[in-house]
């Protein structure tokens, strides 16, 4: 008697526990047995540009799936799907008759006219799950910016990556009730909708984006260069408008195989990169010493070829020196003598005040995946010789957008803007849910130092080393840039980094446009004839698709046909281009010409820019 | 109060005291609970079993139409035997045990007993199939009621007379196999010797070398440790040995406080083995929930409650015996299969009495408690020429 009490107290206590205590914890373990589902992937958002035209978009495809136990004529089911789908009857009625599985997949990438088909056939057992297949509409095309998803179709890499929790959406399912063995119970159907993802509306113009594509493929084949990188930014808002890169891969055809060389192919340089921006760089300090008024514009300099810092001779890229000039020729020149006695002006404490100001000690902010930020030499380190360097773009390593943001900044106005690419998030009934705002960081500089700055910078493209980024009846402000590269500490002989940034136009800028080629090959490395030419081009296409009309005459000043420079003596060849009023780029040393640029006979105006080549013999 | 010179003096240490009731309303009380639990029964049969019937034999109805057979019969049985004077089951008690003994011999011919489960348990009668050792632990406590109330138990060879027949029924249900039907003859055993006054120092030397049999049977089948060890984490062998513990599990704790309404069971669906038979409980809470499972195991605790109080009512000690035999079956295997069903011993297929499907099962109980009815009239009806009390 005692112990069958005791068993009945034992029962009721266990029954509270199973049924009120760990009720919950214990249904949540049974809900898998109750039910089978089959998957409903959410539609991931598509990709556009500015102007709302697809360049990433998503094709639904469906899975078919057979339920041998809740398929009553297996014959019926097996005929129709081989019909509808024109596959082997024998393969799937085996798997229609498969015994000891709830589920079996019949066919994937199954077309929504098949599905249909197949359904108005009326048979039962059957199943369909959708999956989301992407595709990129220009495949080679904006691909590092762009990025790509995984098998599962998870953003993995670049925007895709970025905006990963905007595009995919929330997958759904369907959950059908059945028994032990997977037949399904009357009416008890729950469906768990998918939510389909969001659109991602780009700053990216396709236009603009295609101009930029071809100017970074041609310059790759001309020069066999290791990249050539292109970037348009709105110099006022920091929305981004094009972005190339090549080498390229096809997005819609990705190698997978060896993931470290797609994540290499994948390396979008202007934002995750940096590199030494040479002369460029002289726009900031240019910016600089004029905002802290330690020089104007007619304040004069003179150029023996060298400066002597700290007992140290730094030598001007022109070895024979540019003489006694203005601040406004020297930055025409490019003259590294102007800049190392900026630097020295400004000092190491201020100038590194106005690079965090600049921006160019933190990232830029971009929405985009791995962004990378500049290396620089800590302040208390910095040495005068260093920050001489620095002045005119040496001794630092910044990515481009560091520099576009900057540049950007010390041209419109001087307000630092952060970079962006997303222009806004709408849901499939085109409802704006997210919408970025361009906002100012900060003001750097004045506006009428900003002007200065343009000014100075205009005269660089319509009279100095920037010529060739020049468009005939255009105002065009802009620096071109030649960096040697380091390698292990020392300079890597023949290796250059070529750019250009401009912008336009210089009383209003709303284009900047950043060009920059890595390693060029041959003895054409300068900015000024490699990099500023693909300026000039794109500037001239976004001039003609935007219909911005020209505010000069467009008739260039035809200098006639090249003379054949070769063999004279280098003083000789110089007197002449020099009576021409022409710009040039002087390459190797010695007393003789023995190549020039452009070849004998061309027809020349007074926008080229010339090389001679120098040499002993 | 127990008085231990009533003529039904059952051993006070085992039955608490009962307040005088009616005889009359006490077998009102006996009738009511055994029809509403057998009907119950057939409601909770019909729910837990049609899915899995209408799947295997094309009919809903299969377990209900059985059960419902099972119930007209035992309904007779019962009410038959509550008019036969205890005394005339004495006297055919040998008769009863021999038929018991045939009957469990039987399923060992071929053809004969159906084998299912990979064990023999049953005999196909042809409209329906018979399950021996239902009937048979009833005969042992007839018989053991009998001898105790003539002989006493204070000699050695009285109690090997009491155990030796039902020691031989153990070992035949035994090789059925059927382990849970033994064990539960066992506990009987131990409880018709206690009933019948054994001194617990006799008992204590009896149960050692029978507590040592446990182990030796569990090696003799090995499964049944796998089964053992399961009870303790079902989880660890979710596919196997604690597959049917974790569907149990499931169908209580969907149940909640409430239930999930009648005929609302998701278990069912052939996710619990044994639904309607061996694991009605389950599919019982989880339809009505703790309160639902609650008010069955009252309804048996009263059931077991007016048993004793026959006992004890009883004007001799044969009939007392009896009927403290007869309840203590119902309360064991009440109280072995709720503590299968949820875990709290090791599971074994026995059958919960009255409600799950098993028509022998239903039959005997139902006849038993025919008997019970029977000793309480004649208490009734000549007790007060008995004034012992």
């Amino acid at each position: 008697m005692m112990l069958i009490t005791f068993i009945f107290l034992i029962v009721g206590v266990k029954l509270v526990y199973l049924q009120i205590i760990e009720g919950r914890s214990l249904q949540a373990k049974a809900l898998d047995q109750w039910t089978r589902d089959v998957p409903l992937t959410a539609m991931r958002g598509d990709i556009c540009d500015c102007n709302g035209a697809l360049l990433a978009g998503s094709n639904t495809t469906y899975t078919l799936y057979v339920r041998p136990n809740a398929t009553t004529d297996k014959t019926l089911t097996a005929t129709a799907i081989a019909d509808v789908l024109g596959m082997e009857y024998e393969d799937i009625y085996e798997k229609v008759t498969k015994k000891g599985v709830s589920e079996v997949t019949i066919a994937k990438k199954v077309s929504k006219a098949s599905m249909t088909a197949l359904i108005e056939r009326g048979v039962d057992g059957i199943y369909f799950g959708r999956d989301i297949e992407r595709y990129y509409k220009y495949g080679n095309y904006l691909s590092q910016l762009l990025g790509f998803v995984n098998a599962d179709g998870d953003g993995q890499a670049g925007l895709e990556g970025y905006y990963d929790e905007y595009l995919k959406g929330q997958d759904g399912k369907e959950l059908t009730e059945t028994d032990l063995i997977g037949r399904e119970l009357s009416g008890d159907l729950s469906y768990l909708p998918a939510t389909d993802g969001l659109d991602l509306y780009l700053t990216i113009d396709s236009t603009i984006q295609f101009v930029a594509e071809n100017a970074v493929n041609s310059a790759l084949s001309e020069y066999s260069a290791k990249s050539a990188n292109c970037v348009v930014m709105n110099a006022k808002s920091g929305a981004i408008l094009a972005i190339a890169q090549a080498p390229s891969f096809d997005l819609n055809h990705i190698d997978r195989s060896d993931v470290s060389a797609l994540f290499a192919k994948m390396k979008l340089n202007a934002i995750t990169s940096v590199y030494e921006p040479g002369s460029t760089f002289k726009i900031m300090t240019t910016a600089i010493a004029l905002s802290l008024g330690v020089v104007s514009e007619k304040d004069r300099f003179y150029c023996a070829g060298g400066r002597v810092v700290d007992g140290k001779r730094i030598r001007c890229w022109r070895s024979i020196g540019h003489g006694s000039q203005s601040f406004a020729e020297g930055v025409q020149n490019s003259c590294n003598c102007v800049f190392m006695e900026l630097a020295e002006r400004i000092g190491v404490e201020r100038m590194y005040d106005y690079f965090a100001a600049f921006g160019l000690t933190e990232k830029t902010g971009i929405d985009y995946m791995g962004e990378t930020s500049s290396i620089l030499l800590k302040k208390e380190k910095v040495k005068t010789v260093d920050a001489a360097r620095i002045g005119f773009g040496q001794a630092i390593a910044i990515t481009p957008l560091q520099l576009i943001t900057a540049t950007a900044a010390a041209v419109n106005g001087g307000n630092l803007v952060t970079p962006y690419l997303m222009q806004e998030i709408k849901d499939k009934d085109g409802r704006t849910v997210i919408r970025n705002y361009p906002a100012a960081k900060r003001r750097v500089i004045s506006e009428k130092t900003s002007a200065t700055v343009r000014s100075l910078l205009k005269n660089v493209v319509s009279l100095g080393s920037g010529k060739l980024a020049g468009v005939a009846g255009y105002s065009i402000g802009g620096k071109t840039g030649t960096a040697q590269k380091y390698e292990g500490g020392t300079i890597a002989a023949g290796k250059y980094v070529s750019s250009f940034i401009g912008f336009s136009t210089v009383e209003d800028p709303e284009y900047i446009v950043y060009f920059m080629v890595d390693e060029p090959q041959g003895y054409r490395y300068y900015g000024s004839l490699v990099a500023a030419p693909y300026v000039g081009k794109v500037f001239s296409e976004i001039f003609e698709y935007k219909a911005i009309a020209p505010t000069a005459s467009t008739v260039e000043h035809s200098y006639g046909e090249m003379p054949d420079l070769v063999g004279l003596t280098a003083g000789n060849a110089l007197k002449t281009l020099n009576a021409m009023g022409a710009t040039y780029e002087l390459s190797g040393s010695g007393g003789y010409v023995v190549a020039q640029y452009p070849e004998r006979g061309e027809v020349i105006n007074e926008r080229s820019v010339f090389l001679i080549t120098l040499s002993e013999e | 109060m127990v008085r231990a010179d009533t003529a039904g003096a059952v051993s006070g240490a085992l039955l608490p005291s009962f307040r005088p009731i009616e005889d009359k309303r006490r077998n009102f009380a006996l009738i009511a609970l055994t029809m509403i639990l057998s009907l119950f029964g057939l409601v909770m049969i019909y729910s837990a079993g049609s899915y899995g019937a209408e799947k295997s034999v094309g009919d809903p109805f299969y377990y209900v139409k059985k059960q419902a057979l099972a119930l007209f019969v035992g309904t007779a049985s019962m009410l038959f035997l509550s008019r036969v004077d205890p005394f005339r089951i004495k006297k055919l008690r040998y008769v009863i045990l021999v038929i018991s003994f045939v009957l469990l011999g039987i399923i060992f011919i071929p053809g004969v007993g159906v084998v299912s489960y990979g064990a023999r348990r049953w005999i196909d009668l042809g409209f329906m199939t018979m399950q021996p050792s239902e009937i048979a632990k009833f005969g042992y406590v007839i018989y053991a009621a009998s001898y105790i109330s003539d002989h006493g138990l204070s000699r050695f060879k009285d109690i090997v007379s009491v155990l030796l027949p039902g020691a031989l029924m153990s070992v035949l249900i035994m090789l059925e196999p059927n382990m849970s039907i033994t064990m539960c003859l066992l506990s009987v055993m131990v409880f018709m010797l206690l009933a019948g006054g054994i001194s617990i120092k006799k008992l204590i030397l009896l149960l050692i070398p029978a507590l040592l049999l446990i182990p030796a049977l569990i090696m003799i089948e090995p499964y049944r440790l796998k089964r053992l060890m399961a009870f303790l984490d079902p989880w660890a062998s979710p596919k196997a040995e604690g597959y049917q513990l974790i569907q149990s599990y499931y169908a209580l704790c969907r149940g909640g406080l409430f239930g999930v309404g009648l005929f609302n069971s998701r278990q069912k669906y052939l996710f619990l083995p044994f639904a309607e038979s061996d694991f009605i409980f389950s599919i019982i809470g989880e339809e009505l929930g703790l309160t639902g499972a609650v008010v069955t195991i009252m309804l048996f605790i009263a059931l077991i409650y007016f048993g004793f109080s026959t006992a004890s009512k009883a004007r001799t000690r044969f009939e007392a015996l009896l009927a403290a035999g007869i309840t203590s079956l119902i309360a064991i295997q009440t109280a072995v299969n709720l503590a299968v069903v949820t875990g709290c011993i090791p599971p074994t297929g026995l059958p919960l009495p009255f409600i799950s499907a098993g028509g022998s099962s239903l039959v005997s109980f139902m006849s038993a408690v025919g008997v019970l009815l029977s000793i309480n009239r004649q208490s009734s009806t000549r007790d007060n020429r008995n004034h012992k009390m």
